[in-house]
């Protein structure tokens, strides 16, 4: 691509500072939603069960659209400056959309007490709800909101590649496997990119359809649709967001992290087979979401089985392989920026593992209703993700040498990474001993040791999650210290310069 | 009248040159005019008054007109976008009429209301799968730099 003008990159990286300062606000506010909760398990506080079925719903579908949003915006900002010319304007808008729809969510939760959960499960927001029909209009409408702002980013990011690298199919790297050679490298994160946002285009808009039937719900309260069907649409959703968040994270790894270890990270056969496995893969992994219900046919049930476990091969196995192998002996400074993916890969290792012990069959009909759960997906989210998003901001707000001289973001990032693992450490536990998960609190449990020990774990986590807030303050003093020293200074290059 | 409108607009799309602003509007005007007379009371209306009757007529043959010179002009994102939404629309709308077993319109009668729903469902699908088809047909076979 032609070289961007100096204004064109300030714009560009305005941009993604407006992104990262939005995220670094967001994020603690939902953070102190999950804080409450364990506080409510914990019986310190009494929150009641509307209130906390509330800000459930808010963590959960706030976390899920600002990870995705900022893993995209990430993706958005290096494919801008460094592969394939995007407008900047598309860039705002996108933006400006998912403000507006986490506005309307948040007014939705906080003020007209939606409390359907994250996942939004029929008949959940119909049936002896403790809300006004306006709220679940109105989170619908925040949920399309964001939808239509990722479909326009995606799909403009996908097309301009396509422009610069000639079609699809080079960009899932099938030149890799024609005779004569490859005539134009193929960036990893360029193909990454198509990978995980493609079926993504899919995803939201099967999305867009079972929202528009739960509106079309809203407006005829008497319409009755089939939940199984409902079930599968929304997990093939949620689902495909949840990974594909992932996978873009792993792309700006591929791209930034042999800025620091000195070692290309190209792609190959391997790398071009393991990840287009990955596409296939994004798409039916879903069905493992269904093993409870009986009426989902049995050949779905073992395919979403089969298919969890392949989709953990490829670019997991492939991706940290290729990780350590950059790393090893490579002399490497360990800033804030490697530090980050490595953490982020550990998490992403660890979370993708008891997801697929999860998977098994055999195993989720013990551990499906237990807080098993939102520890594994807590592991790759917080411990996976945030870190990689973490390593990113650093990234774009440090120069190289300021990164080898802070010591203030590794201690945050260190404080972060125990207290982080510590607090999922008592879901995994809770897990194990048949605490469920998605109850409120435990009192009313008649079996008193689930209720002692659940009670016990989410007292645990709530003293992890003040020292996971004490990170935060550390991490975010190192942070914003930079984005104050160089805010009139916007097309500086970041931390490879 | 939909398709006559899209027949005829096609017939006259190389003529008909809309710019961004003027494509969405045309697209916003499509989204509305279709949702409706979708609404079971226009349904009825148009049923009853044959002036009500022509307005539809009148207003969907339009709305069919300008959905290719609509499509031709527009970026990639927003034809994806109007392509998507109005598939959800359909599907959504089509499979609630299918299940439904109160009757909507006055009208007519459950079995055609089913029968809609049925052929709504399948044009919305029809309708989905040509986003996505329209989707990598545009990012298919692209020359570098195009």
């Amino acid at each position: 691509m032609t070289e961007l003008s100096p204004a064109e990159k300030k714009k560009e990286r305005k941009l993604i500072v407006i992104w990262s300062v939005t995220f670094l606000v967001l994020f603690p506010f939902l953070v102190v939603l999950g804080y409450m909760m364990r506080l409510n398990q914990a019986e310190r506080i009494h929150l009641g069960m509307d209130t906390f079925y509330t800000l459930l719903t808010l963590h959960g579908l706030g976390m899920a659209g600002i990870l995705f949003s900022i893993s995209f915006a990430a993706l958005w900002y290096l494919i801008a400056t460094r592969y394939a010319r995007l407008k900047t304007g598309i860039g705002y808008f996108v933006y400006a959309l998912i403000v507006i729809g986490f506005s309307l969510l948040a007014f939705a939760t906080l003020v007209g007490k939606f409390g359907a959960g994250w996942y939004v499960l029929y008949p959940l927001p119909f049936k002896g709800t403790f809300w006004a029909p306006w709220a679940t209009g109105l989170a619908c409408a925040s949920l399309l909101t964001m939808g239509v702002a990722w479909l326009v980013g995606i799909i403009h990011v996908v097309s301009n590649l396509a422009r610069e690298y000639g079609g699809f199919t080079n960009l899932l790297g099938w030149q890799y496997f024609k005779k004569g050679g490859v005539k134009r490298e193929l960036p990893p994160v360029v193909m990454i990119t198509t990978i995980s946002t493609v079926p993504g285009v899919i995803a939201f808009l099967t999305g867009a359809v079972m929202l528009v039937m739960y509106v079309l719900q809203i407006f005829e309260p008497t319409l009755n649709y089939d939940p199984l069907l409902m079930k599968n649409m929304v997990m093939f959703f949620g689902h495909t967001l949840v990974n594909i968040t992932l996978y873009c994270c792993t792309g700006w790894v591929y791209c930034l992290l042999p800025e620091f270890t000195g070692r290309p990270w190209k792609s190959d056969k391997i790398v071009v087979l393991s990840w287009n496995a990955t596409f296939i893969f994004i798409l039916f992994a879903y069905f493992h979401h269904l093993y409870m219900d009986f009426a989902q046919p049995v050949a779905l049930q073992y395919a979403g089985q089969f298919i969890s476990y392949l989709s953990a091969v490829p670019a997991t196995a492939v991706t940290l392989f290729g990780l350590l192998a950059q790393l090893y002996h490579s002399k490497i400074k360990w800033s804030a920026v490697p530090l980050s993916f490595l953490a982020g890969g550990a998490g992403w290792a660890i979370g993708g593992f008891a997801a697929v012990v999860d998977s098994t069959i055999a195993v989720n009909t013990v551990l499906h209703n237990t807080t098993w759960v939102p520890a594994h997906f807590h592991t790759y989210m917080l411990m996976g993700v945030v870190f990689f998003i973490f390593g990113f901001i650093f990234y774009i707000s440090h120069t190289k040498e300021e990164l080898d001289k802070d010591i203030l973001g590794r201690v945050g990032l260190w404080i972060f990474a125990i207290s982080g693992h510590s607090f999922i450490a008592t879901f995994y536990r809770g897990g194990l001993r048949s605490i469920p998960r998605r109850y409120s609190d435990y009192s009313g449990i008649p079996i008193e040791h689930v209720h002692q020990t659940g009670m016990f774990l989410a007292f645990m986590a709530v003293i992890f999650i003040t020292i996971i807030f004490v990170a935060l303050v550390i991490i975010y003093t190192a942070l914003f210290k930079k984005f104050a020293k160089r805010r009139h200074a916007l097309v500086m290059e970041p931390a490879a310069a | 009248m939909l398709v006559i409108g899209i027949i005829t607009g096609a017939w006259f799309a190389k003529r008909i040159r809309l710019d961004m602003s003027w494509g969405i509007t045309v697209f916003i005007f499509i989204m509305f005019s279709l949702m409706f007379w979708m609404l079971p009371h226009s349904v009825d209306m148009a049923v009853i008054n044959p002036a009500f009757n022509r307005l539809m007529h009148l207003n969907i043959f339009i709305a069919g007109f300008f959905f290719i010179p609509g499509l031709r002009g527009m970026i990639l994102e927003v034809r994806i976008l109007f392509l998507g939404m109005i598939a959800a629309m359909a599907i959504a709308t089509g499979y609630a009429l299918m299940v439904y077993d109160i009757l909507l319109c006055s009208a007519f009668d459950v079995v055609q209301q089913r029968e809609t729903g049925v052929r709504l469902l399948i044009i919305g699908l029809a309708l989905f799968v040509f986003a996505i088809f329209t989707f990598f047909k545009n990012i298919g076979r692209v020359k570098p730099g195009q």
